[in-house]
């Protein structure tokens, strides 16, 4: 049973607790920081792939990478941003890579991550932007989902993204004006 | 779909922003299996850390502790002091034990007010509690 005690606490003191606290709080820490973020992780995964099975071991995937950040087996965690600013780049590389092993099985060389939502959950009333979405490059439909919907900051999305800030700017720019554009917003 | 509704602060109409978010949320692929193995992997990763030491309580020791309780109250009405148990003044969120949580509580309840000094005089309080160093 969850301690709800540390629902309370926020993500830098949650991930402090399991660099340094005791053996019940670290694991009750680590607990909470999966209960509040697995939900936004495999959302990430969904969005480069439409498998549920490969989303399911992204989720676990990412965690496990996050715990080994932890002592014994790392020097411990110092977050600079918020957490899911490191969560998406492990989330997002981790189902990339199952994509390229699932395409070397298939022989598709033209298998591409979508960054698309399934077609057949679509509501009417947003299928025109479906198709604007659709018709954006991956790169451009990432950085408006991490802006728009993830609700990151400019220097956020660098570091999730690995890119300088500037590179953000230049292609959320014309991301925006693109699907401005497709949608006929004047 | 209404484009005239302009968002200033995020350079895209208000409602092209909210079909956005409502097109990301096809989700729900949670399973309770991934759950489990991501808590026995923490419970494994964090096997060897320290615990934190937690008075056991023993059923002779019960009565005991109460008549000790009521002598020392009767003491205290008697004399009175205004002196409070060490261990409740410093646990800060009510949880009957004094731990790490009782830190970040005061923290936050002090909004800054709180000197280090007294966090870490906390701090020292609770690893005296458990014996051991943090």
């Amino acid at each position: 049973m969850p301690d709800p005690r540390f629902d309370n606490l926020s993500d830098a003191e949650l991930v402090e607790i399991c660099n340094s606290g005791r053996r019940r709080d670290a694991i009750e820490a680590f607990d909470s920081l999966y209960r509040r973020h697995r939900v936004y992780v495999t959302r990430v995964a969904l969005r480069y792939s439409s498998d549920r099975d490969v989303a399911a071991d992204v989720l676990q995937d990412t965690f496990l990478y996050l715990l080994k950040k932890f002592p014994p087996s790392g020097a411990g965690l110092i977050l600079t941003a918020r957490l899911r600013s490191l969560l998406y780049p492990v989330a997002r590389n981790l189902t990339l890579t199952a994509l390229r092993q699932a395409r070397r099985r298939e022989q598709n060389a033209d298998l591409e991550p979508d960054l698309l939502p399934d077609p057949r959950t679509v509501d009417p009333q947003f299928e025109n932007l479906a198709k604007a979405m659709q018709g954006l490059s991956a790169r451009h439909r990432e950085v408006l989902l991490l802006r728009f919907v993830d609700g990151m900051r400019l220097n956020e999305i660098a570091e999730a993204l690995d890119v300088p800030p500037g590179t953000v700017k230049s292609r959320l720019h014309f991301a925006i004006r693109e699907l401005r554009v497709k949608l006929e917003i004047v | 779909m209404n484009k005239s509704t302009e968002s200033e602060s995020t350079d895209l109409p208000s409602d092209v922003v909210e079909g956005l978010r409502r097109l990301d949320k096809s989700v729900a692929v949670l399973t309770p299996a991934v759950d489990r193995r991501v808590a026995n992997a923490a419970a494994a990763h964090f096997e060897h850390r320290p615990d934190t030491v937690r008075p056991k309580k023993r059923r002779w020791a019960v009565a005991g502790t109460l008549a000790a309780s009521l002598a020392v109250g009767v003491f205290l009405v008697r004399t009175q002091t205004d002196m409070e148990p060490a261990m409740l003044a410093n646990d800060i969120d009510g949880s009957g034990v004094v731990d790490i949580l009782d830190a970040f509580a005061l923290a936050r309840m002090s909004d800054g007010a709180a000197s280090q000094a007294q966090i870490d005089a906390l701090i020292g309080d609770i690893v005296a509690l458990n014996g051991t160093s943090p």
